[in-house]
């Protein structure tokens, strides 16, 4: 392993995708999907993306694994940078040590092949060891998933499993060639509330058996809490806010984590359905307005929020923030959601 | 005032060599002015349900036994033109995944019109004002009433579905999942947006979910639905404070919250196949607390104290059950 402290490091990455120009007419401005953000992930450490459809997450996913060519920045893994000068077998080697893990099982996995098809494939194409070492290998990793007894998994048929049972096959999928990094997106949307649990719990474990440093796209923040160390919020392919996950939780400091943070529902009766703060939006990421992204939605917008694009900048409160008025809005407005209670009539 | 009730109501599918029991016995009583929720994991019969109850099921699908009645009159012995009358004009429903049932070929505003000439005997002026009222109501500006649905987004999209079933003035609303694969921030507007609508209009909304999150804090009654059965009904408050049923108890278990730092716990095991002879409680194969009388006789919904319902031979055992199934290791003996 590298010397670095991190895995993965970013710098002011971006990913920009350019519409077809018509012949004629105006030029179309080009989406900006990743618009610069920067942050970095400790080893064996998990990161959360937070954020509405839309604001960048499965992109940035996708920049991390290189699935896509940043525009523009930095990428570093494991202190070797990413976005220049690689050799083909570097990237192979890369392509092994990080991961994704996919959102549909139904879809991640080949509907011919069996389980064992499905875990081997991976490992044939990292050249990985014998036969035998493969086989060793696949039932190893059904049972760290919890798959058991392995061999009544072993020659069955996606089609033959429940989606909770998917997408544990989909998880030693991504995790027998031993990768580093794992890139996890919507992991658990797709499947039932009764067995998201236990999938949850499941890559809660393996991830820190195994050290892995891990990456949540979700736009779920509960999942996120029960996942995560650290938290990013994006907005419009940037990052409004990022820190540990409790003090993002629980003493957000940007108008937009605010109104993500009051908006998610709670399981207790006695929590009362607030009020966001919050207007509804007007921007899209091919119509960037000068000054901050969140403008038009914020409650709180100044003159200068319309002229100047704020910086991410640390916090008192030991978190970084993209607002100009963070210091006043943050904890001055910030109710925490324990305190208003619903009442029967 | 009870205005809709459901009795015993059996709603079963044609299926080759077998019927398949999707519905098997619910019974509902739908107050007027309440929001009443009902929850349970995909496949338990919530969609065949409304659907049953709205008259629009799939083709092999039937209503084997029970009855539906509303003001106290059969819905299903009524005559078929009485029955047009009744629904979409007093009970509408937002079907799940409407946002993608509006046609793509037609402007939105054109459905508006459908719905209330044919439906509501109105002129097609009439209706476009009207539209344009129901626009508002969910906070869309009605310039956008002439676009296409793939120029609104999801959440747009859903609130004007939920514009289009109060096109007639119901009295009742039937969500199918209205949030589902909703933003957050989305999520919390259609569901203020329905709370709004209860206090305004004196609105009945039938929320239907898998999320207990999205019921907890809209809801007034609550009932949970497993395998094609309610196991348990009543104040959503005492239902979630205090699950008598053992899936309740699950269901709480499993759900990750802000305010909580519980471990989460599956309900491993699956559900019964519906299409064969039910024998005991359904719930049985996945119960952690399941006892002999459980695999032998099904129990029945019974109201144990004023205004609670559950299914469960051990219903009275729920302080002991509840403090036991608060614990991963119980769950973890039925094995997925
Ligand atoms: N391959 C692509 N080509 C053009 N635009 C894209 C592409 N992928 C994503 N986008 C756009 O980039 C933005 C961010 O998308 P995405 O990263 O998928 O967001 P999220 O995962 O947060 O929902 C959206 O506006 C989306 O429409
Ligand atoms: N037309 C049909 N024919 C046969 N089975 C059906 C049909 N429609 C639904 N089902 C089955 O009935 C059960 C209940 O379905 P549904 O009412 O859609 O559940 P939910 O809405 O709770 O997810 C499921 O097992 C489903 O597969
Ligand atoms: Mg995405
Ligand atoms: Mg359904």
């Amino acid at each position: 392993m590298g010397q670095s402290d991190f895995l993965i490091e970013v710098e002011d990455l971006k990913k920009w995708f350019y519409p077809k120009q018509s012949l004629i007419g105006r030029r179309k401005a080009p989406l900006r999907a990743v618009d610069g953000i920067s942050f970095s992930i400790k080893k064996g450490t998990s990161i959360g993306i937070a954020g509405e459809s839309g604001c960048g997450k499965t992109t940035t996913g996708k920049l991390l694994l290189k699935l896509y060519d940043a525009t523009e920045g930095s990428f570093k893994f494991d202190g070797v940078e990413m976005n220049s000068g690689m050799t083909k077998q570097e990237l192979k080697d890369f392509r092994r040590k990080a991961q994704l893990m996919f959102q549909n099982p139904y879809e991640a996995l080949n509907p011919r092949y069996t389980i064992y098809q499905s875990l081997q494939e991976p490992l044939i194409i990292h050249k990985y060891g014998t036969k035998e070492v493969r086989r060793k290998k696949i039932i190893n990793m059904l049972e760290k998933v919890r798959l058991t007894p392995v061999e009544s998994y072993l020659h069955k048929f996606p089609h033959q499993l429940s989606g909770g049972q998917l997408q544990r096959v989909v998880l030693a999928r991504s995790l027998v060639v031993d990768p580093l990094f794992l890139v996890a997106d919507e992991p658990v949307s797709m499947l039932d509330v009764s067995v998201r649990a236990g999938v949850l719990n499941l890559m809660r474990e393996v991830t820190s058996t195994m050290g892995l440093t891990t990456v949540y796209i979700s736009h779920d923040l509960s999942l996120i809490k029960y996942l995560c160390e650290e938290t990013v919020i994006m907005y419009l392919g940037s990052i409004v806010e990022k820190g540990p996950t409790d003090k993002i939780l629980f003493s957000p400091m940007h108008p937009y984590t605010m109104a993500l943070i009051s908006a998610v529902p709670s399981s207790d009766p006695d929590v009362e359905l607030k009020e966001l703060n919050i207007n509804n939006s007007i921007t899209s990421a091919d119509n960037i307005p000068d000054g901050c992204k969140f403008q038009d939605r914020c409650p709180y917008a100044q003159e200068i929020c319309f002229k100047q694009e704020p910086l991410l900048q640390k916090t008192k409160n030991d978190h970084f923030v993209a607002c100009h008025f963070s210091e006043e809005i943050g904890g001055k407005q910030y109710e925490n959601r324990l305190c208003s209670t619903r009442s029967y009539g | 005032m009870s205005f809709l009730t459901i009795e015993d109501l059996k709603i079963h599918y044609q299926l080759k060599n077998s019927v398949f029991k999707a519905v098997d016995g619910v019974d509902l009583t739908i107050k007027e002015g309440q929001i009443i929720g009902i929850v349970g994991e995909s496949g338990c019969g919530k969609s065949t349900l409304v659907k049953g109850i709205m008259q629009v099921m799939a083709r092999n699908g039937f209503i084997a036994a029970g009855d539906i009645k509303y003001n106290g009159e059969s819905m299903i012995k009524m005559s078929e033109s009485k029955r047009r009358a009744i629904l979409w004009k007093d009970i509408a429903m937002i079907p799940q995944a409407s946002m993608d049932s509006l046609n793509p070929v037609y402007r939105v505003v054109d459905a508006f019109i459908e719905v209330m000439t044919l439906k509501g005997g109105k002129s097609k002026k009439e209706a476009i004002v009207r539209a344009g009222e129901l626009f508002e109501l969910v906070g869309i500006d009605k310039k956008r009433l002439r676009d296409y649905p793939h120029q609104f987004s999801g959440g747009m999209k859903q609130r004007v579905a939920i514009a289009l079933a109060l096109c007639l003035d119901p009295k009742i609303i039937i969500a199918d999942e209205p949030v589902t694969a909703l933003d957050v921030i989305v999520q919390h507007q259609v569901l203020t947006m329905l709370n709004n609508l209860r206090s305004q209009f004196n609105l009945t909304v039938i929320l239907i979910t898998h999320d207990i999150s999205v019921v907890a804090q809209t809801c007034d009654e609550l009932a949970v639905m497993y395998a094609g059965k309610i196991v348990e009904k009543g104040n959503i408050r005492d239902i979630l404070k205090s699950p008598r049923h053992p899936y309740s108890m699950g269901l709480s278990n499993a759900f990750p919250d802000l305010l909580k730092n519980d471990k989460l716990i599956s309900i491993n095991g699956s559900v019964p196949n519906l299409a064969l002879e039910q024998k005991g409680c359904r719930f049985v194969s996945r119960c952690p607390f399941s006892v002999d009388i459980c695999h032998t006789h099904e129990p029945e919904l019974t109201e144990y104290e004023e205004g609670r319902y559950a299914a469960c031979h051990r219903v009275h055992d729920y302080n002991e059950l509840q403090e036991l199934a608060k614990g991963v290791s119980v769950w973890d003996k039925v094995t997925s």
